[in-house]
């Protein structure tokens, strides 16, 4: 996932580098998919669902062979999001109808979609070398970078249109309250069982969408290109919350649109971090470690308080 | 309107920490009717009032609700009659949810919760004047989260929302033992005052005799698991609060 960046140190270019910050942008608003998944599962349903390292890369593994097979970007992505949906369904019947603890249920599908990617892929990886693209699209604009961000710009425009309409429907009401007072949904008629598994099949549809653009931002699918993207997912809704709070914004609209500005955040202070020369080796404990400390920060702050 | 036929309930059955919590119970419940319901703790009244809501499923018996069988549906399938009012303010409302979120929620309680907005101008009008009813001042605060106000206002506000949609049961799971005497009357009033003026019948569970002596038109003693007593009608009404002592001396 951190294959530009990556790219950028290993040319030793990156610093003051405007591309370089660039590339972490577009990086951030592919994941803003993962990011939504997240904000869906972990604070709409308060479900710790982490399939989502396995629907990540499913997304990925999906659309690249599609891509490679039959040069359809649109086949590609639809299948993706099917499949998300599929594994998010999964994890919620075997957590509402089987009673299974839902972080038990997460990681038994998320390990098993390990090997149902291997075995789809036939390897641990599959470039897109000469494949179109969804990028490639809108070709009128001549530049790529500007190209590869108006169509990023434009999908997440869409998805925050999207959701925050579906959150404020009559239907949206009742997914953000299941997540809330089970005993008060149940007694509004609601099936909370339904809602939960309609719950996590949105989010880990949106997972997977976000492993087919990150697939196809960085020109191939990786078997690990899902190790723990949950907490870079997690940590985005994180530091988007606590903007917003900070803003005193409450609103669906609003919360979302933290989510965004998180999720570019955090990919900005990943590039912040890489430029100043550290070991990409230490990318992944250098994330948990900025998680950790957003989670702590309101914490730390009421124990000075 | 109520038929509880030979309903029985055992807790942890086989093991040392079985506890029957219904046994053979048998009652009628007629339109209209408004049944408080008294007993020790551990008698089974929360037991029954779970049987009729369909968050506990019987063991043996029948429980049929309007002329249909509803033994084996669950509560939110019973949410088409039933509206409840729980002992806990907030169990009744979703907290982080706004105070016309949790409206809307209520005014589609029967109904689908489809993919459409319902949350319009019309809607918040018509959610302002019920709430001004009250008199709390809340009608100006709809926006706001519903767990930012107080126990009772939340009881207040859970009690116009099990109206808001067509009811015929009203299930009150004591209702104000958890808020102040003063706050805990007002609520039992306007508990009063919805239940005749929309004709619902209501079950009420409470500890206070006072409450018992001034509220229904039939009131029930559970005994381990069992009816005790069962009084209606004129003997009923001739009832005081002292002979509604001598119960539980």
């Amino acid at each position: 996932m951190n294959y530009l960046l990556l790219r950028f140190v290993e040319n030793n270019n990156y610093f003051g580098n405007m591309n370089f910050y660039l590339a972490a942008v577009m990086l951030g608003l592919g994941f803003v998919a993962l990011g939504f998944g997240i904000f869906i599962s972990m604070r709409i349903f308060n479900i710790p669902d982490i399939t989502t390292d396995g629907s990540y890369t499913l997304g990925g593994v999906v659309s690249a062979i599609i891509l490679v097979k039959y040069n359809s970007v649109p086949v590609a992505i639809t299948a993706s999001i099917v499949a998300g949906i599929l594994s998010g369904s999964i994890t919620g019947f075997i957590h509402t109808k089987l009673k299974v603890n839902a972080l038990l249920a997460g990681i038994l599908v998320m390990t098993a979609l390990y090997s149902v990617n291997l075995s789809l892929m036939g390897r641990s990886n599959i470039p897109l070398i000469n494949i179109p693209v969804i990028y490639d699209w809108l070709s009128f604009i001549g530049d790529t970078v500007a190209r590869q961000l108006s169509i990023l710009m434009l999908i997440t425009f869409c998805l925050i249109l999207f959701l925050s309409s579906l959150l404020r429907t009559d239907f949206g009401i009742a997914m953000r309250a299941t997540g809330n007072s089970e005993v008060m949904v149940s007694a509004m008629g609601i099936d909370t069982s339904k809602m939960k598994i309609i719950g996590l099949a949105i989010s880990n549809g949106l997972m997977a969408l976000s492993g087919s653009l990150i697939t196809q931002y960085q020109g191939f699918a990786d078997i690990n290109m899902g190790i723990g993207i949950i907490i870079l997912g997690l940590g985005s809704v994180m530091i988007g919350e606590t903007l917003m709070s900070l803003l005193k914004i409450q609103s669906i609209s609003g919360r979302l649109f933290g989510v965004i500005i998180g999720t570019i955040f955090f990919r900005l202070i990943l590039a912040f971090v890489l430029s100043l020369g550290i070991d990409p080796n230490l990318l992944k404990l250098i994330t948990a470690l900025i998680v950790l400390i957003v989670v702590c920060l309101p914490n730390l702050r009421k124990v000075s308080n | 309107m109520i038929e509880l036929t030979n309903i029985s309930k055992t807790f942890n059955a086989g093991t040392p920490q079985e506890v029957r919590a219904l046994i053979n119970i048998n009652l009628n419940i007629s339109n209209e009717e408004f049944i408080v319901i008294v007993g020790a703790n551990g008698s089974g009244k929360s037991s029954l009032l779970n049987a009729i809501a369909g968050t506990i499923i019987p063991d043996s018996g029948k429980i049929n609700i309007e002329g249909n069988e509803v033994t084996d549906w669950k509560d939110f399938r019973r949410s088409k009659w039933i509206a409840r009012i729980f002992q806990d303010p907030f169990k009744g409302t979703a907290s982080e949810l706004s105070i016309i979120d949790n409206f809307r929620l209520a005014a589609i309680r029967t109904k689908r919760k489809s993919l459409s907005i319902g949350i319009n101008s019309k809607f918040k009008e018509m959610v302002r004047e019920r709430i001004a009813l009250l008199g709390l001042g809340l009608e100006d605060k709809l926006e706001q989260s519903i767990g930012t106000l107080s126990g009772g206002q939340r009881q207040a506000l859970t009690l116009i929302m099990a109206v808001m949609d067509d009811a015929k049961i009203l299930l009150l799971d004591e209702p104000s033992a958890a808020l102040d005497p003063k706050t805990s009357e007002i609520i039992m009033q306007k508990a009063d005052q919805i239940i005749k003026e929309f004709k619902l019948t209501s079950i009420l569970i409470t500890h206070n005799l006072k409450d018992v002596a001034s509220y229904g038109s039939r009131v029930i003693l559970m005994k381990e698991g069992t009816i005790a007593s069962d009084i209606k009608g004129e003997e009923r009404s001739k009832m005081t609060i002292k002979d509604f002592q001598e119960w539980f001396l």
